[in-house]
């Protein structure tokens, strides 16, 4: 693999957090938004494109639980 | 366990034919992530681990610390099966059997992280990620089951711009059930589904479409009393922009046509039980309000 290409493995996680932030202008959730992308932020700077990944996808799950409480939560 | 004090108040809290009773009972005020409704009475579950048990009919409440939890458990839905099992979501990946003396007695490895649970008939009703757009959403199965689940009708995954709105855009949340028939609603939507795991049919409400309605979460909550007797907890947002609340109350038949409105003072967060002719409310103030009429 070349070092272009790891480089560039290196930032999915970071493009994916942002493609999950564009368009979202929800104010009941919002806040959920702003500890996303904190979160997608320090994913991205694991050590290994792997536990990049599998921090993105725990950083995933914390959005949808934030979520939630923020709309269904009584 | 304090016994529910019941006090009549003055009928100007009344609207129509409906009045109103509060008790002196106050309840934890952390925020409820779980309602389950056994025979004998609802459970409440808060994200503090506060499990609230109100019973049928006396409404005595009882309140105990749920025990037996790990450090990183984040609870999250409460589900009351048939059996009497009481069942909920310790993480999205793990599912917990909870004993009625308020103890974790089973922990339950799930194949899919889960991001909502409910209880119907002797089955759970979920949702799994991932959330994939215009296939069903939710699903039922028995607790312990791997893999043999099945669709819930109508609710399909419903896309989104952004990867972020497609979890808030499939939320979906369901009330107080009667028999095999469950009301659940898209959290941003204005109309409930009534299904009993086959068939469904919507119920669209008028009274939803007033202006000071919560715009993201417009139905707070809704309870079937019976076979065509349904209590809709209508969400208004606060003053000065402050936290929503269910601020009306409006009795209708089975096809939604409203019988009675009551504007709710306090409001109230979640309804706690129903019949025919009484709706149990927990207020914003830790009260339990009877709605009668």
């Amino acid at each position: 693999m070349t070092t272009h290409l790891k480089r560039l493995l290196r930032h999915t996680p970071i493009v994916l957090a942002m493609a999950f932030l564009l368009g979202s202008s929800r104010p009941a959730h919002a806040g959920c938004m702003i500890a996303f992308a904190d979160c997608a932020v320090r994913a991205a700077a694991e050590t290994s494109y792997w536990r990049s990944v599998f921090a993105t996808a725990d950083c995933e799950l914390e959005l949808a639980d934030c979520v939630r409480r923020a709309l269904i939560g009584r | 366990m304090p016994a529910l004090v019941v006090i009549a108040l003055s009928m100007a809290g009344a609207a129509g034919q409906l009045r109103v009773h509060t008790s002196s009972t106050r309840m934890p005020s952390s925020l409820i992530v779980g309602r389950a409704v056994c025979s004998h009475g609802t459970w409440l579950l808060t994200e503090h681990r506060d499990l609230i048990l109100v019973t049928h009919p006396a409404r005595q409440v009882t309140v105990q610390r749920l025990e037996g939890l790990r450090t990183n458990d984040r609870l999250w839905g409460l589900a009351c099966l048939t059996d009497g099992t009481l069942w909920s979501l310790a993480t999205p990946r793990v599912l917990i059997r909870i004993g009625a003396e308020g103890v974790v007695r089973e922990r339950v490895e799930l194949r899919f992280p889960r991001v909502a649970v409910f209880g119907w008939t002797d089955r759970l009703l979920f949702i799994d990620l991932p959330l994939l757009v215009a296939k069903p959403l939710l699903a039922t199965a028995i607790p312990r089951s791997r893999g043999e689940s099945m669709p819930w009708p109508r609710f399909l995954g419903r896309a989104a711009e952004a990867r972020a709105d497609l979890i808030a855009r499939n939320l979906v949340n369901c009330g107080i059930g009667s028999g095999r028939r469950l009301p659940c609603w898209f959290a941003d939507e204005r109309r409930v589904i009534v299904s009993d795991g086959t068939s469904a049919n919507t119920v669209s409400f008028a009274a939803l479409a007033a202006r000071d309605v919560a715009a993201a979460t417009p139905i707070w909550d809704l309870a079937m009393g019976g076979a065509d007797t349904l209590w809709l907890l209508a969400s208004a947002r606060g003053t000065a922009g402050g936290a929503v609340s269910g601020a009306r109350l409006i009795k209708a038949d089975g096809r939604g046509t409203e019988l009675a409105t009551l504007v709710l003072l306090p409001s109230a967060r979640i309804i706690v039980a129903a019949t025919d002719t009484a709706c149990v409310l927990l207020t914003v103030e830790g009260s339990l309000m009877e709605v009668t009429g």
